[in-house]
């Protein structure tokens, strides 16, 4: 009896060992385990033995049992890793092929930018946009802000004319007076958009954008402008080493009026004073023309020109670029 | 107005330099835009010379041999090209070695002579951009050997301001050396001169219509005038440096006398005028003909310096032809006179003439000083070119100028505006210093009077911004307002164009800005009716307001494909302008563009040109998730657009735009090959939902089914569709078309539509008889609704 279960044995562990695949295996694993296989013949044949060898030759068939089951079990592991490997070899990829992608993705106009970020500075200082008409009236656009016609400050302002005796705004300065004529103070407005002159050269052209601003209080003061363009100016250049300027100027709709002028440091050194805005206090007289009196409220006011942020931010020399609308330029800016 | 610092110095002493005037200047708010050296090079080495002799090189040639005295019996000999060597006259020599030019002169050689030196223009020297002729000067002006650089006045610098509206006062030398002396340590110097003693009794009768425009006149007659004399050198340099062109003597003097006080003044040629002046205003088919050689009709609205016979100027703007002082002339009448600001704002503009004289009125000159500026100009007048004076003649209104005014003042008002500390002892300084007259009625309420020349102050506000100003802005401390205002949500629509603006960028789509205006053309490319029309274009290309996004949108389309882009996907978001009946609205549009390949070239996808369902797809996606809108896109032919192609934008009952591909003919016009796609919204009918309400998610599993169905060609999709979302069946949550096929296996007038319909219960697991019922509901409502059977 014995040398057949060693025969049995070494065969099956040839068997074993030579399954090149699962399927292989599961073959072998019938051969010697199915219902009519050899090793389920082999503990059939336990029962004609005689009484006293049964409990030995059972015990070396059951460990051939165990060895075999256990043999197929590491096999089925070799073969399904040796597998897997292949299928993980086959899979390689040239990572460095293009991402499968429909286009690059496209760009804000750097306008937009520039104005999103001017806006979200004025945001957290608890300025609410607001916006008007660009098609404005003579009122609205010049005599409210204390420009009557002949005033020679109209003489800065060549203006476009449409049909119907409109004219399209030279400045964002219009929406301060529709806000103050809708709402009443504490106001903090700031007034983004598209402005319009008769105007077309290197550096004018005849639309562009401005940012205006209006802070209505009571105590309001030229000290306290002057701390909210500090920060400003500072926040949107990223920079607390820019110089600013505060220089006496005029509009009709302020009164004290400055300009201010910023200093930037670059390797080159110093650059020349830019002038980047204009503001102050707003004139007694437009407040009483929007019926606000005056002695309880006063407010200051500032406008700033977009392109000309814009192109200090992101060192773009000509201004007419920002409407010629080339993709290798706007491509540039991202979102 | 640019003005020199020489003549600056003469009216204002002063120990900073010409660079610390501009800054000065700049920073009391008379904007200094720059301060130039009158000639980058030096010209000490460069002297008069007298030419002796002037023989040509050769025959033919158009250069000649002069020689050159220098005095003290120094002699130069030089070959010059000018074709005119003045002989009487001394003439600027710079010698060999002199760095003008750009360059150092050397000694040359022609055809044998050895030139040392040359003789300049004023362009060699860098003192004008072009001119031809040699700088000369009379020899009782200057002497032989001397630098040039005393005669000119050299060296100078030319301050170049940058005046604001309200400062008239300042549009002089004196008015800035007035507002230079308001700092310490600078003093004013005025250059009035005794008045004129008259050589006879000469008068001209002067009546005044329009008093209320101009309430004073005054004027002389001077006779046997010298006209041909030559305008004295530190004149004409002067003129120069203020970019004023010299003339004649006359009008020089009245131009320097401009320049220096403030004072526009205007010489007549007497002999041209009869029996006196008139100021009045002009006549309907009067006109007159100007110095400039234009011809203007006047009208009452034109205020005009006449004579008994004929208007001779516009008052304050400019003179006539006729009446004008030439080298013949040997009689003249000298006008100063004081006109209203308004009486001439906007006449000047309305006939484009913008003179030196309208831009002083306009802003106001002081009505103090027209009789010390005839003066002057008198003075002045009498020694260059002689003559014998007449009598001052003057017409003043009885309707008395402007009595100075007075301002109520409150000086703690300075500090509550301004923020800062001052007392109340230098606020007062302050005012003095500025040639106000203060009275303190109280301490806290003065009594201020303002000068005659301060057009520009009449509130009380007025000056506390002279108090700022000349303290100096950059001295007020700096602070934070603080929070008084409201909290509040972010506006919703700006909210929205932001997202859409991200939602598009993400989508490939590159935002560009265009001018709102447009040609004709374009406008019209779009849209019939409505159009809001510029009354002053600047051109053709921008006369018209747009009536779409769309038809700004093919320039910048056009400029990239000629830029050999085959990717392009635009959008803008902008006004866009229509006329109904007299009103003018405006609309707040979005529009994108798409143009090209849909993709970029792939090493794995076949390249796909762009066509309506990539732009649908953007459009749908980018409302869908930012606005989250529902849209009925429904066709119809638009003006502009492919009529095959061409559809009208819902949601809900309202149409809020079009969507489509662009008309071929429209693109042949604009020379685009290929297609392009497009839609656009009015933004303005989008509202952002507030909070959206959460509905439960269902635990139970789904049941997909998907079928083909055979229809009529004519059927559309959306048809098809809708056969099925209007039954009502609850357990049916998604169905989407997947599938169009036309060809093999179906008749040639039908296609075949294949749809996944999606189950889910949200209280069970859905058995298949249940799904099968619903199945069954659909199929037989797609029969009988658009025809649809179940293809085999």
């Amino acid at each position: 009896m014995a040398p057949d279960i060693d025969k049995i044995h070494q065969e099956a562990m040839v068997a074993i060992d030579t399954a090149a695949s699962s399927e292989e295996l599961e073959k072998t694993r019938i051969e010697y385990l199915g219902k009519k296989g050899k090793i389920t013949n082999l503990l059939k044949s336990l029962g004609v033995l005689p009484a006293e060898q049964r409990p030995l030759v059972g015990k070396e068939i059951n460990a051939l049992k165990k060895d075999f089951i256990q043999s197929v079990e590491r096999r089925l592991n070799f073969i399904q890793g040796e597998s897997l490997k292949e299928k993980i070899q086959a899979e390689d990829l040239d990572i460095s092929l293009p991402g499968r992608y429909f286009s690059r993705v496209g760009s804000a106009h750097p306008i937009t930018l520039t104005l999103e970020r001017i806006q979200s500075i004025f945001r957290n200082a608890g300025f609410l946009p607001v916006s008007g008409p660009e098609i404005e009236t003579d009122y609205y656009n010049f005599e409210a802000l204390n420009i009557p016609a002949h005033h020679p400050a109209r003489a800065m302002h060549d203006t476009f004319y449409v049909d119907g005796g409109y004219l399209l705004r030279t400045h964002t300065s219009p929406v301060q007076i529709r806000w103050m004529e809708k709402t009443s103070p504490p106001i903090r407005v700031i007034a983004p958009g598209r402005v319009y002159r008769c105007d077309y050269d290197q550096t004018h052209s005849p639309m562009f954008h401005q940012v205006e601003g209006l802070l209505l209080d009571e105590g309001a003061s030229m000290s306290q402008l002057k701390g909210l363009l500090d920060n400003f100016l500072k926040s949107f250049f990223q920079r607390e080493d820019i110089k600013i300027r505060y220089r006496p100027s005029y509009f009709p709709f302020t009164e004290p009026s400055m300009e201010v002028d910023i200093q930037l440091k670059s390797s080159h050194g110093l650059s020349d004073w830019l002038e980047v805005m204009g503001c102050g206090m707003v004139n007694p007289v437009v407040l009483t023309n929007v019926g606000i009196d005056p002695e309880e409220f006063t407010g200051f006011a500032f406008g700033l020109g977009v392109e000309r942020l814009a192109m200090l931010y992101y060192g773009i020399s000509d201004l007419r670029q920002f409407f010629v609308n080339d993709l290798e330029f706007i491509g540039q800016f991202g979102s | 107005m640019k003005i020199s610092e020489n003549w600056l110095r003469e009216f204002v002493s002063t120990n900073l330099s010409a660079e610390e005037i501009a800054e000065e200047l700049t920073m009391l708010g008379l904007e200094v835009d720059s301060v130039k050296p009158i000639s980058r090079y030096e010209l000490c080495g460069v002297v008069w010379g007298k030419v002796v002799e002037a023989t040509p090189l050769k025959q033919e040639s158009n250069l000649k041999v002069c020689s050159i005295d220098l005095g003290k019996g120094s002699t130069k000999t030089v070959v010059c090209g000018a074709e005119c060597v003045p002989r009487g006259l001394l003439v600027a020599y710079a010698a060999s070695g002199t760095n003008i030019v750009g360059e150092k002169l050397d000694k040359k050689q022609f055809d044998g002579v050895v030139s040392d030196g040359m003789l300049c223009s004023r362009e060699d020297l860098g003192l004008e951009e072009h001119s031809e002729e040699l700088l000369t000067i009379r020899e009782s002006d200057a002497k032989k050997g001397d630098s040039i650089s005393e005669a000119l006045g050299l060296p100078d610098f030319v301050f170049d301001l940058d005046l604001t509206p309200n400062r008239g006062d300042c549009f002089s030398v004196l008015g800035v050396a007035r507002e230079l002396s308001c700092l310490e340590g600078n003093a004013l110097h005025r250059n009035e001169n005794e008045p004129v003693s008259p050589d006879n009794n000469d008068a001209f009768p002067i009546e005044i219509e329009s008093s209320d425009r101009c309430p004073q006149y005054s004027g002389r007659v001077i006779r046997n005038v010298r006209t041909k004399a030559k305008t004295p050198t530190y004149i004409r340099e002067r003129l120069l440096r203020s970019d004023v062109r010299p003339i004649n003597a006359v009008v020089d003097i009245t131009n320097y006398v401009m320049l220096e006080m403030g004072q526009p003044m205007h010489a007549f040629d007497f002999s041209q005028l009869t029996e006196g002046i008139i100021v009045r205003v002009g006549k309907h088919g009067e006109s007159i003909k100007l110095l400039d050689g234009k011809s203007i009709d006047l009208s009452p609205d034109v205020l005009v310096v006449a004579d008994h016979c004929k208007p001779v100027a516009l008052a304050g703007i400019m003179g006539g032809e006729l009446s004008a002082v030439t080298e013949q002339t040997r009689d003249i009448f000298l006008e100063s006179a004081f006109f209203e600001p308004t009486s001439l704002a906007g006449a000047a503009r309305s006939f484009g003439l913008q003179t030196d004289a309208s831009t002083r009125f306009e802003r106001g000159v002081d009505p103090a000083l027209h009789l010390s500026a005839l003066e002057r100009a008198t003075a002045l007048i009498s020694e260059v070119c002689g003559g014998e004076v007449g009598l001052v003649c003057s017409s003043m209104s009885d309707r008395e100028i402007k009595p100075e005014k007075s301002v109520e003042f409150r000086p703690n008002s300075v500090n509550k505006k301004l923020g800062t500390n001052l007392s109340l002892s230098s606020i007062l300084k302050t005012l003095e210093l500025l040639s106000f007259d203060v009275t303190q009625k109280s301490e806290m309420l003065w009594q201020v009077r303002v000068p005659s020349f301060r057009f520009d102050i009449s509130s009380e506000v007025d000056l506390v911004e002279e108090i700022g100003r000349l303290s100096g802005y950059d001295k007020i401390p700096s602070e934070l307002p603080k929070l008084s205002s409201i909290p509040r949500p972010y506006p919703a629509d700006q909210e929205m164009r932001e997202g859409i603006r991200r939602a598009l960028v993400w989508r490939s789509f590159c935002e560009v800005i265009t001018y709102s205006f447009i040609s004709r053309e374009m406008a019209q490319s779009f849209t019939d009716s409505g159009l809001v029309q510029l009354t002053n274009p600047i051109s053709s290309e921008m006369a018209f307001m747009r009536p779409s996004i769309i038809s700004s949108l093919i320039n910048p389309l056009r400029y990239n494909i000629n830029r050999q882009k085959d990717q392009i996907k635009l959008f803008e978001l902008g006004k866009v302008f229509k006329k109904k009946g007299e009103k003018i609205t405006e609309e707040l549009h979005l529009a994108a563009v798409s143009f090209g390949h849909a993709f970029r070239k792939q090493w794995d996808l076949d390249p796909k040109e762009v066509d309506f369902f990539d732009i649908k797809a953007d459009l749908v996606s980018v409302l869908g998730s930012i606005c989250n809108l529902k849209l009925d896109i429904i066709k119809e032919k638009k003006l502009g657009l492919h009529p095959g192609q061409s559809a009208i934008i819902y949601t809900g009952d309202t149409e809020i735009g079009i969507i489509g591909a662009i008309h071929p003919e429209v693109l042949d016009r604009m020379a685009i090959s290929g297609s392009v796609l497009f839609f656009e919204v009015n933004l303005d009918l989008l509202r952002l939902d507030g909070a959206k309400e959460y509905s439960p998610i269902s635990r139970f599993p789904i049941v997909t089914r998907d079928i083909s169905v055979v229809v009529d060609k004519s059927i559309s999709a959306k048809l098809c569709l809708s056969a099925v979302e209007k039954l009502d069946l609850p357990n049916l949550k998604d169905l989407q078309l997947f599938d169009l096929y036309t060809g093999q296996g179906i008749d040639s007038e039908k296609k075949s539509f294949s749809i996944s319909l999606i189950f889910q219960s949200s209280s069970s697991t859905l058995t298949d008889v249940e799904v099968d019922n619903d199945m069954n509901v659909i199929l037989k409502n797609l029969e009988e609704e658009v025809g649809a059977l179940l293809r085999d």
